[in-house]
């Protein structure tokens, strides 16, 4: 491969690549997303390039995998171009049928069809399936679009032109301006504006700073990071790129959890591309930018997920959080002026920067610019991977893209944020999403975790879960979080087991508002949110239980 | 730890040399990464591995211990052969993985953290393995390399990668378990 070293060079390769990869073949698309593979996608894609081989049809059918497609329940899902016919729960076994049928004579199959829950009627193409009608795919588009080992056909699909376009036209601080003016906003859960971030690292006067991807997608119910790193991870590259230059970093860092060996995997695929094709290390097309990036994989430990401790364990130390100020964005990573940004809040850089600010604050509410993926889980018909407009609502996302509670159960609550987070009961399923509406109800935006109970699921249960969770985490350093959250885990287990009287709950709420007041970090400081939104909706469940026992 | 795993056998510390050296300079900051190619290497920690690594690296045991026992990716006791991870992430909870977990800590006679005693399992649990989707899930993998898994463009899965399993029902746990057993030497 011939590396690229000028912003022309890259010009010219798109265009060859596009030659290239125009194609009058018809293609069949296997979702290679986590669920779709545990579903037996890959014995799929197997069988597929089989009988594909054995009618000889090579040159003909186009078989490719791609990263998650969203609709993780109905997996393993296939779609076919240019037909945009969509298969879902394709079993290994209808290979053959596939490629006889529906490649062969343009037949759809109609047991492979998806069936419209409202309307009982089959549905042909993707785009017109309800879970897709209603989102706005920016971070998510080309998921499902280009294979997910391909660095060609990312730029084929006009990827790296942000780069190119910064390197070429703008100078870092328009770049922090571009941002800033976006209205983005942090992804990993508080919500900070991006470009304020940027900025402090950009006017710091080191001369050796870094910038760091966080990848440590801790929250249990949460899967949207790993989704982009494995389905895309030369956008999120590229908006790593964007920030070094914005910010004046020439070494940054992907942080990702040891439990995503896959978003590993495809990531240090994608670095490897674009080191050998000179996106990567010195004089990046020939702009006199440098930039080196590497992997550090977390190691189990789900506080490292907070900005000081992530810091920690990259220096090979125990992962626990220090007191801020100083910030990293004046003294982070060994010090030095370190930038930190969320996996999808990068993902969001280059299409910033290609369709401008402009275009990107026009997509949301006042204070919440852009689109959000939530990860939909739990009790509800269409689990999956879903991006839509802020200021949708749960109600919309709930009923009509995820097409309602399973089993014609009751809905309850949707526990959003993790178990730094709220349950949300049914009265405000209207409150449009973004951080400061999800604030007032008691919840927070998250990283985008989005768990649907049913009337079947205890809500003193599930706010023992998650203090549970946030115990057994807890990395011990201060002890209102070390403390706090054991106590409130033994009161919680004491009512939920019958046992519990009314002061309890008091003492809860005490308790609470200590931990949440007097902890160093936002794990202790948010792990009382579970608690506090359960017994401020949910009163009677605690009631209930002290009254009769479990 | 149920017939807990002694250390009659002397530990190859080859590999922990050749492991620490492939980092080159010996910097702290790759502490964790060496620590994590170990337990690629062995299955667990071995106690002379980390004193090889403490000496190898000038780094005092107590720090390097400090590290083993705050992530929990990291065990000082040998695995058995597939370690089976439940997940306990809200998804998954909510749609029943207590009850999965038990079913295997019976079938196995085990505790969580726990090996069988015939060293074929190790049960542990983590919480969030991101397939919120098709809760409960558990994934089942070899204790050693188990990093280096899942498939690539290609299709192709080696021997050692881990397999997930979802909607995982308790009925259906024997027979995983079984397909595994079948794999005994």
């Amino acid at each position: 491969m011939k590396r690229l070293t000028s912003t022309r060079d890259i010009l010219v390769h798109r265009e060859r690549l596009r030659k290239e990869q125009a194609t009058e073949k018809q293609t069949v698309v296997v979702c290679g997303g986590t669920g779709c593979e545990t579903f037996g996608g890959s014995d799929l894609y197997k069988s597929l390039n089989r009988v594909i081989k054995d009618r000889g049809l090579k040159n003909k059918v186009l078989l490719k995998k791609t990263g998650c497609q969203g609709l993780c329940e109905k997996g393993p899902l296939v779609t076919l171009w240019p037909s945009n016919i969509f298969y879902r729960r394709v079993k290994e076994s209808y290979a053959e049928k596939i490629i006889d049928e529906t490649v062969g004579k343009g037949d759809v199959i109609q047991k492979l069809l998806y069936t419209d829950i409202q309307t009982r009627e089959k549905v042909v193409h993707q785009e017109d399936v309800p879970f897709y009608k209603k989102q706005h795919r920016i971070v998510l588009r080309l998921n499902g679009v280009i294979a997910q080992d391909s660095i060609d056909e990312y730029i084929a699909a006009g990827g790296y032109s942000a780069l190119e376009k910064v390197l070429e036209d703008m100078k870092p601080e328009q770049v922090v301006n571009e941002i800033t003016d976006s209205g983005l906003r942090g992804r990993g859960g508080a919500g900070f504006p991006t470009g304020k971030k940027w900025e402090f690292v950009r006017n710091t006067t080191d001369s050796i700073k870094y910038v760091i991807c966080n990848g440590d997608e801790g929250d249990p119910g949460a899967f949207m990071d790993r989704s982009v790193l494995e389905g895309n991870p030369h956008q999120v590259l590229e908006g790593m790129m964007i920030a070094a230059y914005a910010i004046g970093a020439n070494r940054g860092y992907f942080y990702i959890r040891a439990e995503y060996p896959m978003a590993i995997k495809y990531v240090q695929t994608a670095i490897d591309q674009a080191k050998e094709l000179g996106l990567l290390g010195e004089n990046i097309l020939g702009k006199g930018f440098g930039l080196d990036l590497e992997i550090k994989k977390g190691a189990g430990a789900f506080v490292c997920g907070e900005e000081t401790s992530l810091i920690a364990s990259i220096e090979g130390k125990r992962g626990m959080p220090r007191t801020r100020p100083p910030y990293p964005a004046i003294s982070g990573l060994w010090g030095k002026p370190t930038c930190i940004n969320n996996v999808e809040t990068l993902a969001n850089i280059p299409i910033i920067i290609e369709k401008g600010a402009g275009y990107y604050s026009s997509i949301g509410t006042k204070g919440s610019k852009g689109t959000k993926v939530f990860a939909l889980a739990g009790k509800v018909r269409n689990t999956g991977l879903i991006e839509v407009p802020m200021g949708t609502t749960l109600r919309e996302i709930i009923f009509e893209i995820g097409g309602g509670i399973a089993k014609g159960k009751k809905f309850k609550a949707a526990q959003i944020g993790g178990p730094s987070g709220g349950c949300v009961p049914e009265e405000y399923l209207d409150t449009p999403i973004d951080y400061e509406s999800l604030k007032s109800i008691g919840a927070i935006m998250g990283s985008g975790g989005l768990v649907v109970m049913d009337e079947d699921t205890s809500m003193v249960e599930i706010a023992r879960y998650f203090m549970g969770f946030c115990q057994d985490e807890s990395c011990g350093k201060c002890p209102p979080c070390r403390i706090g959250t054991k106590k409130m885990l033994e009161k919680l287990t004491k009512i939920h087991d019958g046992k519990g009287c009314r002061e309890d709950i008091e003492d809860l709420k005490v308790m609470a508002n200590v931990t949440q007041t007097a902890s160093l970090c936002g794990l202790g400081q948010t792990a009382p949110n579970p608690v506090l939104s359960t017994i401020r909706y949910f009163i009677n469940e605690y009631e209930d239980l002290l009254k009769t026992g479990s | 730890m149920k017939k807990e795993a002694t250390n009659r056998l002397a530990v190859d510390i080859r590999p922990t040399r050749k492991i620490v050296s492939s980092f080159g300079d010996v910097q702290e900051s790759n502490l964790i990464s060496i620590l994590q190619e170990l337990q690629d290497e062995y299955g667990y920690l071995p106690k002379a591995a980390l004193k090889e690594v403490s000496r190898l690296m000038d780094v005092p045991l107590t720090r390097v211990f400090g590290i083993v026992t705050f992530y929990s990716q990291f065990s000082l006791v040998p695995k058995g052969k597939f370690t089976i991870k439940v997940c306990i992430g809200t998804a998954c909870h909510v749609r029943g993985a207590e009850e999965v977990k038990t079913t295997i800590k019976q079938l196995l006679d085990v505790k969580e953290g726990e090996t069988s005693a015939d060293y074929m399992f190790t049960l542990e649990s983590v919480a969030c393995l991101g397939v919120c989707a098709l809760g409960p899930v558990m994934v089942v993998g070899s204790s050693k390399k188990a990093a280096g898994c899942c498939d690539g463009q290609d299709g192709q899965t080696p021997p050692s990668g881990d397999k997930s399993y979802g909607h995982v029902k308790t009925e259906k746990i024997e027979g995983i378990l079984e397909s595994y057993s079948s794999d005994k030497e």
